[in-house]
C-alpha cells in the first residue's frame, strides 16, 4: 500500500452549508463523495466499524437535498466522523440526481 | 389594425413568435423523467424550481441549473421550455413534465375557467353600461344583486338591443354588420368575467378575511398571544388588501366608457389580460389561505385558533415588515 496514493475512489466535494445527521446530532459536513463523508466535530457514542443510518442535508449551488443512506464508521477523532456510505434505497434516479449534486462534470465517469 | 376594424386579434400577442411550438412541457431529456418530479416557484426568492422526491433523496433544483449541469444546448427545445417555466408558473402553482403550457403563455387567453355567474356579472354591468351610454350617462357599479337586477329588466333588454344598432353605427359598421358589435360585446364580457372572478375570490375574499378576524378580536379578548396575532395580521395585510382593491377601481376607470372599449378593442383585451394574469399571480400567493376561511367558525375554537397562527404565518413570510413577532399559542 501506498500510503500517499489516494485510495478513495471518487474525489471528495468540499460542503459548506451542509450537514450529516447521524444519532439526532446535527453535524457539519466537512466534505463528502458518491460513497464517503467527513463531518464534525463529533460527540457521540459511534465507534470505529459501527452501522448507522444518515442523513445528509445539502445546501449548495445545486439546490438543497435530503438524503438517506446508510453509513458505516472508519475514523473518529477531534475533527471528527469518517467513513462510507451509501443510498438507502439507491436507484438508478436517486444516483443520477446524487451526481448532480455533486458537481460530476460526467454522470457516467464514476460508475464501478 | 384601423380603429374602425375592432376584431378581437388579442389572442395573438407579439411574443408569440418567440416562443415553441410545443403546448405541452414535453422534455427530452432524461433528468426530467424523475418521478414525482414537479416545478414551483420558490416562496422567498421567486425562482423556478425542480422538487422531487426519490426513494432515497428529496431535491429542490433551481431550473437555471438543470441547463448547464445536465448539458443541455441553448436554444435547444428543452432549454425553450425551461425558459417558459418561470413564466408558465405565474399562471399555475405547479407544473410536471408532459402538463400544458399554460394557454397565458401562449397566446394569451386564461387557462383557468370561471363560473358562469361571473361571466352573467359581467354581462350584467356591460349591459347597464351600453343603455347608459345610450342616454349619455356613465354607468356606477353597484352590487351584484342590483347589477343583475337592472340588467334583467325587460325595458333595459330593449334598450340594449337599440344600444347594439347606434354602437355599430358610431364603430362605421354597416347595418347589416350589427351582429358583430353583438358578438364584440360577448366577447368583452368574457374577457372581463375574468376580472369579475378575481374581484370576488381575491379582493372580495380577502375583504371578508379582514372581516372575520375584525369579528374574533372580540372572541379572543382575553387571548393575549391570539389577540396580538390578530392585530398583527391586520396590520399587515390592510396594505395588500387595500391594493387589491385600487388595482378593481383602476379597471373599472379603465373600462368604464363602453364606446372607446369597443372602438380600441384589442388594446382594451390586452389590458384587461394584463392585470387578469397580475391578479391571477397574487390570487395563486393567497388562495390557500382563503380558501381556508371559508370553512373557518367565527367562534372560539381550535379552527379559529390554528387559522389565525397559519394566516400570521402567511402575513408574516409574504409581507416580511422588517420586525419579527414570537408568537407561541396554546
Amino acid at each position: 500500500m501506498n500510503p500517499g496514493k489516494n485510495q478513495r475512489k471518487e474525489p471528495r466535494v468540499p460542503a459548506a452549508n451542509s450537514y450529516l445527521i447521524v444519532g439526532g446530532q446535527e453535524l457539519p459536513l466537512r466534505n463528502w463523495s458518491f460513497s464517503g463523508f467527513f463531518a464534525g466535530p463529533y460527540d457521540g457514542k459511534l465507534t470505529i466499524g459501527a452501522e448507522f443510518a444518515l442523513s445528509l442535508r445539502l445546501s449548495c449551488d445545486q439546490g438543497n437535498a435530503e438524503i438517506r443512506g446508510r453509513g458505516k464508521l472508519i475514523r473518529n477523532d477531534e475533527a471528527g466522523i469518517a467513513g462510507t456510505w451509501a443510498l438507502e434505497k439507491p436507484s438508478k434516479q436517486d444516483e443520477m440526481l446524487l451526481r448532480f449534486f455533486l458537481a460530476y462534470p460526467d454522470p457516467m465517469a464514476l460508475d464501478e | 389594425m384601423s380603429e374602425h376594424d375592432p376584431k378581437p386579434n388579442a389572442d395573438k400577442p407579439g411574443s408569440s413568435t418567440e416562443e415553441p411550438k410545443s403546448t405541452l412541457f414535453d422534455f427530452k431529456h432524461s433528468a426530467f423523467n424523475l418521478k414525482t418530479c414537479v416545478f414551483r416557484l420558490d416562496a422567498q426568492s421567486g425562482q423556478a424550481l425542480m422538487v422531487v422526491s426519490l426513494d432515497s433523496l428529496n431535491a429542490s433544483i433551481p431550473v437555471a441549473k438543470l441547463k448547464q449541469s445536465f448539458g443541455i444546448d441553448e436554444g435547444s427545445p428543452d432549454d425553450k421550455l425551461i425558459q417558459l417555466l418561470a413564466k408558465a408558473l405565474k399562471y399555475v402553482k405547479e407544473i410536471r413534465p408532459g402538463d400544458s403550457i399554460p394557454s397565458e403563455v401562449l397566446d394569451g387567453k386564461a387557462s383557468w375557467l370561471v363560473d358562469p355567474k361571473y361571466l352573467a356579472f359581467a354581462r350584467a354591468k356591460i349591459t347597464m353600461q351600453l343603455v347608459h351610454w345610450m342616454q349619455g350617462q356613465t354607468f356606477e357599479s353597484q352590487d351584484t344583486g342590483t347589477v343583475m337586477a337592472l340588467a334583467d329588466d325587460p325595458e333595459t333588454k330593449k334598450r340594449v338591443q337599440e344600444a347594439f344598432g347606434a354602437i355599430a353605427e358610431k364603430l362605421g359598421f354597416s347595418h347589416d354588420r350589427r351582429g358583430e358589435v353583438v358578438d364584440l360585446v360577448e366577447n368583452l364580457c368574457r374577457e372581463l368575467s375574468y376580472i369579475e372572478a378575481l374581484r370576488d375570490k381575491l379582493s372580495g375574499a380577502a375583504r371578508r378575511l379582514l372581516s372575520n378576524l375584525k369579528s374574533l378580536q372580540g372572541v379572543y379578548a382575553r387571548e393575549n398571544n391570539i389577540a396580538d396575532a390578530i392585530h398583527r395580521i391586520q396590520s399587515i395585510l390592510a396594505r395588500p388588501i387595500k391594493d387589491f382593491g385600487v388595482v378593481f377601481e383602476e379597471i373599472d376607470a379603465g373600462l368604464g366608457e363602453i364606446l372607446p372599449t369597443l372602438r380600441f378593442f384589442p388594446q382594451r383585451v390586452q389590458y384587461i389580460r394584463e392585470k387578469r394574469d397580475k391578479l391571477r399571480e397574487k390570487y395563486l400567493v393567497w388562495e390557500e389561505i382563503l380558501a381556508m376561511w371559508d370553512e373557518v367558525p367565527i367562534e372560539f375554537c381550535a379552527e379559529s385558533s390554528y387559522a389565525i397562527q397559519e394566516t400570521y404565518r402567511f402575513a408574516a413570510s409574504r409581507f416580511p415588515q422588517g420586525q419579527k413577532w414570537a408568537l407561541s399559542f396554546r
